[in-house]
């Protein structure tokens, strides 16, 4: 089947006279791969290189070791809490068509053999991919990155990489938090309402269906900022909030959390008088959003723990099984307090 | 239209977009309430209601007034000073200084105050470095040298603007930004416009005072000069005086383009190109056009507009049409 999909691509290509694209195939071997040239047997892919920072969080769990760097975290900063198997991994860039800021020249240099996309798959995306398999001959893997089938992005992607035992480890846990997630959506998520606050001033949000707010909508809870027709980010006025009135307030920055506990505009929502505004600083992988990766499975559980006294108690052991299973890294009781109570300037 | 009747038309348009912007919103306040807050018992309107009002509505509705009326006289200042209808309040590179200094700021993490500060400070900085390089280029005519060099500078700040944009968290930085240079008036408050208010009448105040000389200003230098007008002097009063209006207004409102640069034609089909005239109309019409946008781009969704956007689809169209029915005149 692979072999004739091949030659009818390669006869497309010989009719069209493209003789740039002569080593390109295509063949998706499940719903969560897209997978462009000559994908290397498992034991060959030992140089990978990530596309962007969804990938990042994806190949950090799956296969540290084999990764030439990240596409976009600079982890040499001060993150005591990861392993040096992650800090000493250098930013290389990522690869996104224009906004690409690894250039193929460097790329090659790297001598990767096998590039690794997660996220949206759409034609932009695609085409991306087919260009750079035609450029450099390097093969790339598209993951899509939709955060309910964390676990077949990560057994699938495993299988590829021949890691299908650790692969199968982080399913599982994939699986149980977003089946717990299911379960407190139906129990109790779907009578709250959440706003997440985003932008100096907070008034800039992710709309309902955006991969900005999809984590905290798999917990059941239901975004106010909703816009038919829009699935991105858009700024909102404040009497608009002050309508919507929602149960919890969220944001991942700590200068948004500070404007919202001080400025006299938001003591008018009844979650700021409740105390309902949470910050989840990033540490520098965000819980729900920046990247839109597996990182947010964590934050999932987190949200749930919050919302969920019964859980409190054995979040912080869940986090550390986490950190040690996708992060590589063993987080102490210390480490566990500063990334859940960032420290604050007062007010 | 006779002027008197074009200065009541303008004023009832002006008091009605006024009263429009006040009562809409997506908070419902009704009419009686509004009363009572403005005029009677304001306990009787219960807190949310004064919240909204006093604290989110009535200084957006006010920075929408002063804004435009800013925006339009720098604009007609700037056009009838360098003698070029092209030319908008972003000509000497503020709007792309207050953009590279915001975009900075939002790179650096600070908070809103500090961008503020950031874009206000970039946007004063880059019109002095124009000022500055523009004194090394006397050979040149004077007003064609200050154009052409603040255009250039204004492409460095574009690339400047372009290179943090790249360099941006495209998950947190980069949408802040973006939004910033859309601009929208969603985020002031009473503290903004408390800051910026005295700077915009600051700046004003001499473009209303020096309307008539600026009339000069369209005359060859040297004509000019012959009627007793110090040019150079009045020249560089008016750069600062719009400059500071511009970048007083960006800095809290983000870059939200054509007002100072339709609404000055708009006037002049209107009211003629005496500035007497000319600049007072085009305040009005500045300050109608964005309480009108921005009642528009809060109302229209849950989630807002930016104004950038709603400013260019309502302005364009608008300034096209008065185009084309001139022609036929």
């Amino acid at each position: 089947m692979d072999v004739t999909r091949r030659r009818i691509l390669q006869g497309l290509g010989g009719l069209l006279g493209s003789s740039l694209w002569p080593n390109l195939t295509m063949a998706s071997t499940a719903s969560q791969l897209s997978m462009f040239g000559q994908v290397p047997s498992a034991a060959k892919a030992q140089r990978l290189i990530s596309a962007g920072a969804p990938a990042d969080m994806l190949l950090l769990a799956l296969a540290p070791e084999r990764l030439l760097g990240l596409a976009s975290f600079d982890l040499g900063g001060d993150y005591p809490w990861l392993s040096n198997k992650l800090t000493a991994l250098p930013k290389l860039g990522r690869l996104a068509g224009r906004s690409s800021t690894l250039s193929l020249e460097q790329l090659l240099a790297l001598k990767p053999d096998l590039i690794i996309d997660c996220g949206t798959v759409n034609d932009t995306f695609r085409s991306t991919a087919e260009r750079i398999v035609a450029q450099t001959g390097i093969p790339y893997l598209l993951v899509s990155g939709k955060l309910a089938d964390s676990a077949a992005q990560l057994r699938q992607t495993g299988a590829v990489l021949g890691a299908d035992a650790r692969a199968e480890q982080l399913a599982q846990i994939a699986e149980h938090i977003l089946a717990e997630a299911a379960h407190f959506a139906d129990a109790r998520g779907r009578q709250l309402s959440f706003y997440a606050a985003r932008g100096a001033r907070g008034l800039e949000t992710g709309v309902a269906g955006s991969l900005h707010t999809e984590a905290i909508e798999l917990l059941g809870l239901r975004n106010v900022a909703s816009a038919e027709h829009q699935r991105g980010l858009a700024p909102v006025s404040m009497e608009q909030l002050l309508l919507w009135q929602p149960d919890i307030i969220i944001t991942q920055e700590p200068s948004t959390w500070q404007h919202i506990q001080t400025s006299p505009q938001w003591q008018g929502l009844k979650a700021v008088q409740q105390q309902q505004v949470l910050l989840l600083a990033r540490f520098p992988f965000g819980w729900f959003d920046s990247p839109p990766g597996i990182n947010r499975l964590l934050g999932i559980r987190r949200l749930q723990a919050y919302l969920d006294p019964s859980l409190q108690a054995g979040f912080k052991a869940e986090m550390q099984q986490f950190f040690a299973a996708f992060y590589h890294s063993e987080l102490s009781d210390a480490h566990y307090q500063q990334l859940v109570e960032p420290q604050l300037v007062n007010a | 239209m006779t002027l008197r009747a074009t200065t009541i038309t303008l004023v009832g348009l002006l008091l009605a977009s006024l009263l429009l912007a006040i009562s809409v919103g997506k908070f419902p306040l009704s009419l009686t309430d509004l009363s009572q807050l403005l005029w009677g018992d304001a306990t009787s309107v219960n807190h949310s209601a004064s919240v909204v009002f006093w604290q989110i509505r009535l200084p957006r509705v006010l920075a929408a007034l002063l804004i435009g009326a800013a925006l339009a006289a720098a604009g007609t200042a700037y056009q009838g000073m360098f003698r070029n209808p092209l030319v908008s309040p972003d000509i000497l590179g503020v709007s792309a200084g207050a953009g590279a200094g915001a975009s900075l700021a939002i790179l650096l993490g600070l908070s809103m105050a500090g961008i503020q500060l950031f874009a206000f400070a970039g946007g004063l900085m880059v019109v002095a470095l124009v000022c500055v390089i523009a004194q090394f280029t006397r050979r040149q005519d004077p007003v064609l040298s200050l154009v052409l060099i603040g255009i250039a500078v204004g492409t460095l700040c574009g690339a400047f603007i372009s290179l943090i944009k790249v360099l941006a968290d495209p998950y947190t930085e980069l949408p802040s930004i973006t939004f910033w240079l859309l601009g929208g008036l969603n985020t002031i408050t009473v503290a903004d416009l408390s800051t910026a208010a005295p700077l915009l009448l600051i700046g004003i105040l001499p473009l209303w005072l020096l309307r008539w000389r600026m009339n000069l200003l369209s005359l060859p230098d040297d004509e000019a000069r012959a009627m007793g007008v110090n040019v150079t002097q009045l020249r560089w009063v008016l750069i600062v005086a719009a400059t500071l209006v511009t970048a007083s207004a960006v800095s809290i409102a983000g870059i939200i383009g054509w007002v100072g640069l339709v609404v000055p034609h708009i006037c002049r089909i209107m009211t003629g190109a005496n500035n007497v005239r000319l600049l007072p109309c085009a305040m009005a019409v500045g300050a109608i056009l964005l309480l009108v946008t921005d009642t528009m781009a809060r109302t229209i969704s849950h989630v807002e507009l930016p104004l950038g956007i709603l400013t260019a689809m309502i302005g364009a169209p608008f300034f096209l049409l008065l185009l084309m029915r001139r022609e036929r005149l």
